[in-house]
């Protein structure tokens, strides 16, 4: 049953809890950026919880609240961040070392990210060929592994004394997996994790502790994941949210706001060419031809999808759509991403 | 015709406010009672999920729409169509 109209929401009372998993760029770009709002040191530029608005009944009432204050979401102050990662390195050092921020903003907020000290990992090198961590937990299967990341986040939530946790996924694309039998029933998939199922990825294997501990769940990467049957009739069954695949940011983020203007002038594609160079450690994962299939197929869908070229045959029916990834190692964490679109109009 | 795009994009400066956006919003929808896929949060990435069978809404500004009547919804507020000829009676 989809949610009614009106809905009673709880209130956010008490602390939330946000469990990262990948304590790299990403991770310690968000919490460096939400510890700096909170002392007051930046604006919360790209979030649309805390600049959006949203309109409210007809044009002429005027009314067009903050998101933050229609919706009741949890304050900033009340956010507790915890972390794994396959490096030990604090969010202090691994922000430090990820090179997104300036180490002057790093060095006023040294003291709250230092004290995040990220949990062992699991990880399994067969999934992300070109990273290799010592900060990783042993078990003798996956289901072995997923019960100490549910004991490790009980024990988490006691010590920071939170009401509520989420998870989410800010850690490297994993090869291409594709569905496979064992996904389809909890059971199966359980019985998988018991004998070391190749089918079985550690992002599964969060996924699924997060699911059992009453977490919703966000994949920020294009991995399978809590795309599976057998994940998402537990969410279901414990009555859980999840959501993803792949945070939309850079090069996609401009596909779908260009290519919805050009569909809605009615003008035709004859190709769309993209290419990137990144220095970072995504750049590097994706080095490997395995991830790449995982990431490309994530980046490949959109057009089609937005072009519709069944429905316009004679404007986009086959479009040619490349997209590559370099990993250029000057550039660190400043990507460049090209893109050249040969479009055509009228006559 | 052809366009061409030159991006210096910083992709952990874009991604870390959707990492903010999606842990406050999933925590939204927790407390609300919304349970399983959330088609809703598209917005957000570059394969969004869906219910088994249902294609995925690319257009980031349906999916903003999609995200704002959520939102509407959810507070029993009426949706925005944008339609407007109520301005013209």
């Amino acid at each position: 049953m989809p949610v009614r109209k009106g809905a009673e929401i709880a209130p956010a009372e008490g602390k939330l809890g946000v469990l990262l998993v990948g304590l790299g760029a990403v991770s310690t770009t968000f919490i460096a950026g939400v510890e700096a709002i909170k002392k007051g040191l930046a604006q919360p530029v790209g979030s649309l919880t805390q600049m959006g608005t949203i309109r409210l009944g007809k044009r002429t009432d005027n009314r067009v609240p903050l998101v933050k204050d229609f919706v009741p979401l949890a304050q900033l102050s009340d956010l507790v961040f915890g972390a794994w990662d396959i490096f030990e390195d604090s969010a202090y050092d691994a922000a430090m070392h990820a090179g997104v921020l300036e180490k002057e903003l790093l060095g006023q907020l040294k003291k709250p990210l230092q004290k995040i000290k990220p949990m062992k990992a699991v990880f399994d090198q067969t999934y992300v060929k070109r990273l290799n961590g010592v900060n990783v937990k042993t078990g003798k299967n996956k289901l072995v592994l997923a019960k100490q990341l549910i004991d490790e986040i009980a024990e988490w939530k006691r010590k920071n004394k939170c009401s509520r946790l989420v998870m989410v996924w800010a850690a490297s694309t994993e090869i291409f997996l594709k569905p496979h039998a064992v996904h389809k029933t909890l059971e199966s998939f359980e019985q998988a994790m018991r004998d070391n199922h190749k089918a079985i990825a550690p992002s599964m294997v969060y996924a699924y502790a997060a699911l059992k501990s009453g977490i919703p769940f966000a994949n920020g990467a294009p991995n399978l994941t809590v795309d599976i049957p057998a994940l998402r009739m537990l969410a279901e069954k414990n009555g859980l949210a999840v959501c993803g695949k792949d945070f939309k940011t850079g090069q996609t983020l401009m596909k779908t706001i260009i290519a919805p203007g050009l569909k809605a002038r009615m003008l035709g594609l004859h190709g769309w060419y993209s290419t990137n160079i990144l220095g970072n450690r995504d750049g590097e994962v994706l080095d490997d031809p395995a991830s790449f299939k995982t990431k490309e197929e994530s980046k490949l869908s959109v057009l089609e999808y937005i072009l519709q070229p069944e429905v316009y045959p004679h404007l986009y029916k086959d479009f040619s759509h490349v997209v590559r990834i370099n990993y250029y190692p000057p550039r660190g964490d400043n990507k460049e991403g090209w893109d050249n679109i040969d479009i055509f109009g009228w006559l | 015709m052809q366009i061409k795009i030159d991006f210096l994009c910083r992709d952990s400066i874009l991604a870390a406010p959707i990492v903010l956006d999606l842990a406050l919003f999933l925590d939204l929808a927790q407390r609300a009672g919304m349970k399983g896929v959330q088609e809703w949060l598209s917005f957000y990435f570059k394969s969004p999920q869906t219910a088994p069978g249902l294609y995925p809404e690319h257009d980031v500004f349906i999916q903003l729409m999609k995200l704002k009547n959520t939102l509407r919804h959810l507070r029993g507020e009426d949706l925005i169509t944008h339609l407007g000829l109520e301005y013209y009676d």
